[in-house]
């Protein structure tokens, strides 16, 4: 059964679970119903309702798959052989989606407000985002190279049409095609590394790479000594564009500085949960043995992207690039925890760096108004006389992306680290401290900024009252972030439910995550 | 009764009932934080009356953190040497709100809610038996920090306050990595008994955790060449700011020498103990100096601050109970006599907005009450005979004699230039004709500031004559913490019984 031969697939033989795919067909229908209701309807708003109400049923969804038997949890391969599936509802994609899901509607909910006073309102917006989430899912359930590719590229192109969605502001069509460009360029590489992976291997499965890869007598000839590397190498190179790590970041400051401010803060969070999480899906589960391979390139990579990310935000002045370098250096630290072999962190810090990032980007989509964005530094003058209440948000914000105790982003990071030391990785984890420090000065200006210095009256103020979308959004996110940085029990507990399932006959991960 | 607890989190509850206070009703938000903070002070002295013996009492221990990865308890707890540094942080907090009252006048709820956050940070690190619960307070402390000099400081306030945040966060960090490594090699516990315990770490090894460790700390108390920080956040903080900075929180840093340092890594501690006592005698000499020419008075004081530390940094590395008998007493005694200072310093401000030395001179005749105050707390800390400062300092250096003689004899002479710098302070503001006409409009001390300097008075004169009152209490946690800092194997090096703390009331201290 090691290699089934490809005369096997046919309709009879394929193993088929609908129900696995619930939380991706969720979201295409709510889709389409969506187009329905805007091709009839003036009220966008009610595009939006739609929108809330199919990532609800998705959110549902994975809550009745999670803990599915990891034997039932694959769908999609032959009958009777379930390495060779192609989709999985185990608790790591589960988890992931969640994320995904959780951010996709607390963008729904900023966007209403911010919407109406970028006087963009239109019913596709809601619409790109629904396919953009379903295609984010599919990418984290995918075991299958090819399937993870048609995932990215389908998320990608949602989001470029987003990222351009201002698309009378400059920077805004800028941003988009930008994004376009340059990701249509690494996803090339993703391609040819997923080619030169099917050579050398004869599959494109992730359960089959790995077992491949277990009984080294498969890969047989000297040219595949190159190939695989090269290979590994250039799936890195498409996944280190999503992640935004350094050196495939270039673009990063510039389409988060010009797209829709939810739109970035979507893009931050989700876009990273599923790329992370492919990569870690990729790495640790597929190619676990040819760690000697990828380990050096993900070392490096994370080193270059903990430094880069950290201090060229030193030097930023507009709040949006300050948050795409802060995205670019927080990139650098889920490295890590790929590295150390480590999905328990890499979750847990994707769920705190979604509460922190989206309620930060949630302050700056408030400060936008009159069809205009005001995200300088300096736009954050006095706020702490105008708006008390985001200005405290704002700063529990700062505060938790630099890893101060009593936030959620200490504590991730806490754990990350502490995972890290314990598996030998102490070099790089003091490199991130060192580099975390870096990033408190940057995020203590804009606390700076809004608590300690009067605004100037130059540009328009801020309105004094907050919509009650953001306001909302704004709100939970606060909340979350201080009550994540002292009860840690339940998300870490989530994180350390949700490891890779492993499928019968697949090699255990070397040094898998300890569970104890 | 969890007293640690109310004392923890009292000062967070009066916060939030400050933040429900309408914002123009001002008076009501300062008696409120007044009544909670002067509460939780008479509260802390049930720790004093009830505090018996040795070890630690009042001991919480709950659940808190348990996940696959790592668990951590709440567990706070109170020894002979915390017992004080506790007590002085509730005393020293409604003193400085008391002190503030009418110099603060913008954004006044928003002050009251950071001191008291303070209050919450500094009593948590002092009080936490968990690293990861020690540690999380101890970063914590920072924000309020940084928001007190950042918002209400002087002109060069944000400069001051990063350099002040930046400082200290960065030698946080590396003891955070430094906490990391202890807990994967020993036992994988954040119970700080139980590190200690399987703290056998090689020497190697502890070499790097001891300095990652000491730099955080060093930073904080701040040990020559490290202190950088210190009269920048102290000429920027306003009043009240610079006698929490000054009174509890440069107390953190010796604090952490004696819980964490010794305990954790003896051998290490020992190894570096000539160059961190040589650093602490440089810092006693180079501080005395520097303040000496300072024209400014608070600088001053900061920089006086930089010399008394080193006395406590020289008596905690000479390793013998007499020497950290005094060091403990020289940290609650600085608390009190620096504190009054800032405060008197503060009150000259408050009326001629400067605090140059010679902007002054002849005030004596103008202001007989503050004199008298002011000459006791010079005198205080100058380390006068029967007021509190000698007591420390005394035992100290008798104690450090017996590790280092020479470096002791150098030691001493910050004892005189201490009284140079103070006194030679203290005879251009206060004695001579009066130089400056606006002086002559100054006012005396008022019951208001009276009431709140009284206390720190008392304890000096009281510190001064029944040292007991602390040195009886913190033996046996001295003694408990010098057993545990032993090298194991060298019990021979280290007599069992040491010659203990002298005080005035005849015979050793019991």
């Amino acid at each position: 059964m090691s290699n089934p031969v490809v005369s096997g697939w046919t309709p009879a033989n394929i193993d088929v679970n609908w129900l696995l795919a619930t939380p991706i067909t969720i979201l295409v229908l709510a889709g389409l119903v969506a187009m329905m209701v805007d091709a009839f309807s003036k009220k966008k708003a009610y595009v939006a309702g739609v929108a809330l109400a199919g990532i609800a049923a998705s959110m549902f969804a994975c809550f009745r798959l999670w803990d599915t038997p990891a034997a039932l949890a694959m769908s999609f391969g032959l009958k009777g052989d379930a390495a060779t599936s192609q989709l999985t509802a185990d608790n790591y994609a589960l988890l992931l989606s969640l994320i995904i899901l959780a951010a996709g509607a607390l963008t729904v909910i900023m966007s209403l407000d911010y919407l109406k006073g970028q006087r963009l309102m239109r019913g596709e917006y809601f619409i790109l985002l629904l396919f953009a989430m379903s295609a984010m899912i599919l990418m984290v359930q995918a075991t299958e190279l090819i399937t993870i590719f048609l995932a990215l590229e389908a998320f990608s192109v949602s989001l470029y049409v987003l990222s351009a969605f201002a698309r009378k502001r400059k920077r805004s069509a800028e941003a988009g095609l930008k994004y376009l460009l340059l990701g249509a360029f690494s996803s090339a590489f993703l391609l040819y590394g997923i080619a030169l992976i099917y050579g050398t291997l004869g599959t494109t499965n992730l359960l089959e790479i790995n077992r491949a890869l277990a009984s080294a007598s498969t890969v047989g000839g000297d040219l595949s000594r190159y190939l695989l590397p090269a290979g590994i190498g250039m799936l890195l190179v498409g996944l280190g564009f999503k992640v935004a790590a350094v050196p495939f970041h270039l673009w990063t400051p510039d389409v988060y500085e010009g797209a829709p401010t939810p739109i970035t803060a979507f893009m931050s969070v989700a876009t990273k949960a599923a790329a992370f999480g492919v990569m870690g899906r990729v790495l640790l589960f597929a190619f676990p043995s040819a760690r000697p391979e990828w380990e050096p390139i993900v070392v490096a990579m994370a080193i270059a992207t903990m430094v880069v990310g950290n201090v060229v935000a030193i030097t930023q002045n507009n709040v949006k690039r300050l948050l795409a370098y802060s995205s670019i250096a927080h990139a650098g630290y889920l490295l890590i925890a790929i590295v150390a072999n480590d999905s328990v962190s890499l979750l847990y810090y994707l769920m705190g760096y979604a509460v922190m990032n989206i309620g930060a980007f949630a302050v700056v989509a408030h400060l936008a108004h009159d069809g205009r964005e005001f995200s300088d530094i300096s736009d954050f003058r006095g706020l702490a006389h105008r708006n008390p209440l985001v200005a405290v948000a704002m700063t529990i914000f700062m505060f938790s992306l630099a890893g101060i105790p009593f936030s959620i982003g200490f504590n991730a990071k806490f754990v990350l680290f502490l995972n890290a030391v314990g598996r030998e990785y102490t070099g790089l984890v003091i490199l991130a401290v060192l580099a975390s420090a870096v990033s408190a000065f940057y995020y203590l200006r804009v606390v700076v900024a809004m608590w300690m210095r009067e605004h100037d009256g130059q540009t328009a103020q801020a309105p004094a009252r907050m919509a009650p979308g953001i306001g909302a959004v704004v709100t939970l996110c606060a909340i979350l972030a201080l009550l994540g940085g002292v009860v840690m029990n339940p998300l870490v507990g989530l994180a350390s439910h949700a490891n890779p399932s492993q499928a019968p006959g697949v090699a255990e991960l070397p040094g898998s995550v300890a569970r104890r | 009764m969890p007293l640690l607890s109310i004392l923890i989190f009292g000062p967070l509850l009066v916060a939030a009932i400050l933040a429900f206070i309408p914002r123009h009703d001002v008076g009501l938000q300062k008696a409120v934080a007044l009544g909670g903070a002067v509460a939780l002070f008479l509260i802390s002295l049930l720790l004093f009356t009830g505090y018996s013996g040795a070890g630690y009492l009042f001991t919480e221990n709950h659940a808190w953190i348990s996940t696959s990865v790592f668990t951590s308890r709440y567990k706070v707890g109170v020894d002979g040497i915390s017992l004080f540094l506790v007590i002085l942080t509730t005393l020293l907090t409604p003193i400085s709100l008391m002190a503030s009252w009418s110099s603060i006048k913008t954004r006044v709820r928003e002050y009251l809610i950071f001191m008291l956050v303070l209050e919450t940070g500094v009593i948590g690190v002092f009080a936490a038996r968990d690293m990861f619960l020690f540690y999380a307070f101890w970063e914590f402390q920072l924000i309020p920090m940084y928001f007190l000099i950042g918002i209400w400081g002087g002109a060069n306030r944000i400069y001051a306050t990063l350099k002040f945040f930046l400082y200290t966060l960065v030698g946080s960090l590396l003891m955070l990595v430094a906490i990391l490594w202890l807990w994967n090699t020993a036992g994988r516990t954040f119970d700080i008994d139980t590190l200690i315990k399987n703290a056998g770490t090689p020497i190697q090894v502890q070499t790097w955790l001891f300095l990652a460790f000491a730099l955080a700390f060093a930073i904080k108390v701040p040990l020559f060449p490290l202190h950088t920080w210190l009269p920048d956040a102290h000429t920027e903080a306003p009043t009240a700011g610079s006698v929490m900075l000054a009174g509890v929180l440069l107390k953190m840093g010796t604090y952490g020498f004696l819980r964490f340092c010794f305990p954790l890594f003896p051998e290490a501690s020992r190894a570096f103990a000539p160059l961190f006592m040589t650093l602490a005698v440089i810092g006693i000499i180079y501080g005395a100096i520097v303040a000496a020419v300072q024209p400014d008075m608070k600088k001053l004081v900061a920089y006086s601050s930089v010399s008394h530390l080193g006395f406590v940094m020289l008596g905690l590395f000479a390793f013998n109970a007499q020497a950290w008998q005094g060091a403990v007493m020289q940290m609650v005694n600085h608390g009190i006599s620096t504190g009054a200072l800032f405060l008197l310093v503060g009150v000259l401000y408050d009326q001629r907005h400067t605090r140059l030395i010679r902007e002054y001179g002849g005030v004596a005749s103008i202001t007989p009450l503050f004199n008298v105050v002011f000459l006791t707390a010079v005198l205080s800390s100058a380390g006068l005979p029967a007021l509190n400062g000698f007591v420390g300092e005394f035992n100290i250096l008798l104690g450090a004699f017996q590790a280092s003689p020479g470096l002791t004899i150098a030691a001493t002479t910050g004892v005189i230039l201490a009284a140079v710098y103070l006194l030679w302070m203290f005879q251009r503001v206060m004695h001579g004709n009066v130089t400056h006409e606006e002086n002559r409009k100054l006012k005396d001390l008022t019951h208001w500031q009276m009431a709140y300097l009284a206390p720190l008075l008392f304890l000096m004169v009281w510190l001064g004559v029944h040292p007991n009152t602390i040195l009886s209490r913190t033996q046996g946690a001295v003694m408990a913490t010098l057993e545990s800092s032993r090298v194991p194997g060298s019990t021979g090096s280290q007599p069992a019984l040491q010659p203990q703390a002298v005080s005035f009331e005849g015979g050793p201290a019991r």
